[in-house]
């Protein structure tokens, strides 16, 4: 991640603090900060708002650079594929693996609503109806992801266009041979460029980390999830549940690699996901961390993973399946098998076409819950429910969407001959 | 239009096969009075606004590198310097001549005008919402000052990502002096990256135009059925129009010019230019033509060798006269053909953009394609038009290079008056080999 030489000859200068801290492993270093930022925020209680900023600044740092790196590092990266017609198999391979790990993510959530039951016999007596705004229509979808414009789709941060345009840009930019080599050098030191940005900003990591767990726990401390302590359990056992076993199992069984270096490698990323609960901003972290810590290398990592935040929703289906459950229980719902494929088969769907913005899965929910015979009103009075308790359980899922990438990553990069085992193997550099 | 072959057949074949199919479906739903089903008809309107969509996106580096590369290469034949700015002052012009032979024609015919109102409101109102998508801003009416003062964008970035051409296009030049002016080796890496974009973005336009067939097939489904016959009567008059334009400009501005600028005889010039007048026609690339209109110039027009190699080679790319007739006629047609009135300064609006847009889209095969879509938008004309437009675009694609040709020879022949020809070590770049994609 940092320049060893930087920090060595840093080692030289500076005083015995900046050695020490140094010396600390960043991902133990943003573990700490969760911790004691989570210790603050019971303390500390509504006051803890006060520096909420510290968080918003770590988070638009890394906004800030989520764009440029996007498109950079595509376009590098099939510039690195050297063969324009290997996208084709990478892209069916990444989207295989995606809606496979989505659904064994619903199957999960499904088991546990239906083992647990924590619908049963909740009161909505208190909660405040919410309407939802209509998820986007597929075909729409399909369509908009075609850019009018590149500079407005980088400039609203339209995440699939951006990558449309840029795997367009990068296949034309290799045609185009020699002519396009001037314009590629600049693509791939723009890459780098943004790359070691992310390293800056995980600097900080640990401050803007302490800041939001802190305002988190602060604001919805443990008190209040009494009302949903059940859904909650639910959601965070099938978080862990989805990780440890299938994220692991798959790298285990596809892409026949120890999963122990994995979870090594991606806890940074679990962790910046988890406090800032938004994929989409964890993704410069993804990508640091697909090449620093796993050895994935820039072809695939720089197009599976922006793919990821867009499609590839582990924990918001489960979420969504599980809620499923929960309306179908809470309202007096029996729920058959067919309703039960039903339900997978449109979580998939909506999971597809849901933006990466927080809470985003509180928005797919009416889609699929039409599917079962549960009225817009009932769901609207459901979300009210539970909108107050979502940050917690979006963190949660968030932590699984991004690890879910970084798995499909590997596995993809494991198929492609994309991947270096030793660095993959070695334990992770910070 | 380039000649990309798909199976053995030239894309304009397939092209005009799915004009045809696209036709033939529209019109038999139309005169019979069915209604397609619902999910059918957005799938096939989703085919057109995808290939419109991808048309559009490359439209913006599309112009901006092929304007700030025009101008610096310009800049870089300094020894040039006083044939160059003739040579640029006198494309301009005539350009403008070209374009406003095109509006008055299409102003006086008005062969779009006359559809059932109702239907093209219908029309365009069901593409309202692509249009939106495509472009959230076109402006609705412009002032005159307020024109002026827009042309220089306050951003470019946001300039180009609200899809203002006109400010961008007018950074690109500003942008290609600059660079001229800074001349160094770094400026050289960074025209050189503009022209791996510019490169990357014919690549691209190649490959969308492959799609076109399909496209077309959709478009024209699409309007045909809403318009059954009209279309086509419509369609013959625009055809009528825009070739009556280009023949007013090549009969009668061009032996003008010949005349009075060039001091030659109109008729030595015309039999001097046969042979690229038929190359043109039958190959419709200009720079297919190049070779035989240097040739030309030189054995027939006995025009200065270093001068005329530098206009035709200029003009292969950045004189289109014809080009931007045709943008013209076609803009305004389409307007017509939805109902839409444009006003004077829209219509100037339009004839800027073809002028710039014929400098701008240098030598790209269909490179106008992208741009008449963009105007067509910017106008608050629905794009789909242009599936219209493209079933007898060959044939009008062979009329416009030819009067693109002939005006490059025009252009050779005025700015030769008067200059001396001098040894060859400084003469102009030599010929543009033909596209070999």
């Amino acid at each position: 991640m940092t320049d060893d030489s930087h920090t060595a000859a840093g080692e030289r200068e500076r005083g015995p603090l900046y050695r020490y801290w140094f010396g600390i492993k960043l991902w133990k270093r943003i573990l700490a900060a969760l911790l004691l930022g989570a210790i603050a925020g019971l303390i500390w209680d509504e006051g803890a708002v006060q520096i909420k900023w510290i968080g918003d600044l770590f988070v638009r740092l890394i906004q800030m650079i989520v764009i440029p790196l996007v498109f950079a590092t595509i376009v590098s990266g099939v510039l690195s594929l050297q063969d324009p017609k290997r996208l084709g198999s990478l892209g069916l391979k990444t989207i295989f693996l995606y809606i496979l790990t989505t659904a064994f993510a619903i199957v999960i959530g499904m088991i546990l609503g239906a083992l647990v039951q924590p619908g049963l016999g909740v009161d909505f007596a208190g909660a405040v109806p919410r309407e939802l705004e209509a998820a986007q229509p597929f075909a729409g979808l399909l369509e908009s992801i075609v850019p009018t414009n590149p500079i407005a789709a980088l400039a609203e941060g339209q995440v699939l266009s951006v990558i449309f345009f840029a795997l367009i840009f990068g296949a034309g930019l290799l045609t185009a041979g020699a002519k396009g080599e001037p314009l590629a050098g600049a693509f791939h030191a723009g890459a780098e460029a943004m790359l070691k940005v992310v390293n800056f900003v995980m600097e900080i990591a640990p401050f803007g980390v302490f800041a939001l767990i802190a305002w988190v726990m602060g604001t919805t401390g443990p008190a209040t999830f009494v009302n949903v302590a059940l859904l909650a359990f639910c959601v965070i056992t099938g978080c862990l549940l989805q990780v440890l076993i299938v994220h692991g199992g798959l790298i285990k069984l596809l892409a026949r690699l120890p999963a122990l270096p994995f979870f090594r490698g991606v806890t940074d990323a679990g962790l910046v996901a988890f406090s800032t609960s938004s994929s989409s901003a964890t993704l410069p972290v993804s990508m640091a961390v697909a090449e620093a810590n796993l050895g994935i290398k820039k072809p695939v990592f720089s197009t599976v993973l922006p793919l990821g935040v867009t499609i590839s929703m582990d924990g918001t289906a489960l979420y969504i399946a599980l809620l499923a459950s929960f309306a179908a229980q809470a309202f007096g719902i029996d729920l058959s098998m067919v309703d039960y494929a039903l339900i997978a088969l449109t979580t998939v769907l909506v999971s597809i076409g849901t933006a990466p913005v927080p809470s985003a899965s509180l928005f797919m929910l009416a889609a699929v819950l039409q599917v079962i015979g549960v009225s817009p009103a009932q769901t609207a009075l459901m979300v009210g429910f539970i909108l107050p308790f979502d940050r917690i359980l979006d963190m949660t899922r968030t932590v699984a969407n991004v690890i879910s990438d970084l798995a499909v990553a590997t596995i993809v990069g494991r198929w492609e001959k994309e991947i270096d085992i030793e660095a993959y193997k070695a334990p992770p550099i910070k | 239009m380039e000649k990309t072959k798909r199976g053995g057949v030239p894309l304009y074949l397939w092209m005009l096969l799915g004009f045809a199919v696209g036709l033939g479906g529209g019109l038999y739903v139309n005169l019979n009075d069915l209604v397609v089903i619902p999910w059918v008809m957005e799938l096939i309107q989703a085919v057109g606004q995808i290939f419109l969509r991808l048309l559009f996106m490359l439209v913006i580096p599309l112009l901006f590198a092929a304007l700030a590369v025009g101008v610096a290469e310009m800049g870089d034949l300094k020894s040039l310097g006083r044939v160059g700015f003739k040579t640029l002052v006198f494309t301009i012009m005539v350009s403008a001549i070209a374009v406003g032979i095109g509006l008055v024609m299409v102003n006086y015919f008005q062969p779009g005008a006359g559809v059932d109102p109702a239907l093209a409101a219908q029309l365009l109102e069901d593409g309202r919402d692509g249009a939106a998508a495509i472009v959230g801003n076109a402006p609705t009416s412009i002032e005159a000052g307020q024109f002026f003062l827009d042309m220089i964008p306050s951003n470019v970035i946001t300039a180009a990502a609200d899809n203002q051409i006109l400010p961008v296009m007018v950074f690109a030049l500003i942008f290609g002096i600059g660079m001229v002016m800074a001349k160094s080796k770094a400026t050289d890496a960074l025209q050189e990256s503009l022209q791996g974009l510019l490169e990357v973005m014919m690549k691209l336009i190649n490959a969308v135009i492959k799609l076109a067939p399909i496209a077309i097939a959709a478009l024209m489904f699409n309007l045909a059925a809403v318009f059954g016959w009209d279309l086509l009567i419509r369609l013959g008059a625009y055809a009528g129009v825009a070739v009556g334009a280009m023949a007013i400009h090549m009969f009668i501005v061009y032996p003008l010019l010949v005349m009075i600028f060039g001091g030659m005889n109109p008729l030595k010039f015309a039999r001097g230019v046969r042979e690229p007048f038929v190359v043109a026609f039958s190959t419709a690339s200009s720079n297919a033509t190049l070779p035989v209109a240097i040739k030309a110039a030189e054995e027939q027009l006995k025009l200065p060798k270093r001068i005329s190699r530098f206009v035709l080679t200029v003009g292969a790319t950045a004189n289109q006269n014809g080009t931007a007739l045709f943008e013209g006629v076609t803009v305004l047609f389409l307007a017509q053909f939805f109902g839409i009135d444009l006003n004077l300064q829209q219509q100037l609006v339009v004839m800027l953009v073809c002028i710039l847009g014929g400098i701008g889209t240098a030598g790209v095969p269909a490179g106008s394609l992208p741009v008449v879509a963009l105007i067509l938008v910017m106008v608050g004309v629905p794009p789909e038009g242009i599936g219209l437009i493209l079933g007898v675009d060959r044939f009008l694609d062979m009329c416009r290079t030819t009067l693109n040709v002939t005006g490059d020879l025009v252009a050779a022949t005025v700015v030769s008056r008067g200059e001396k020809d001098i040894p060859a070590e400084v003469s102009g770049p030599l010929p543009v080999a033909p596209p070999t994609s």
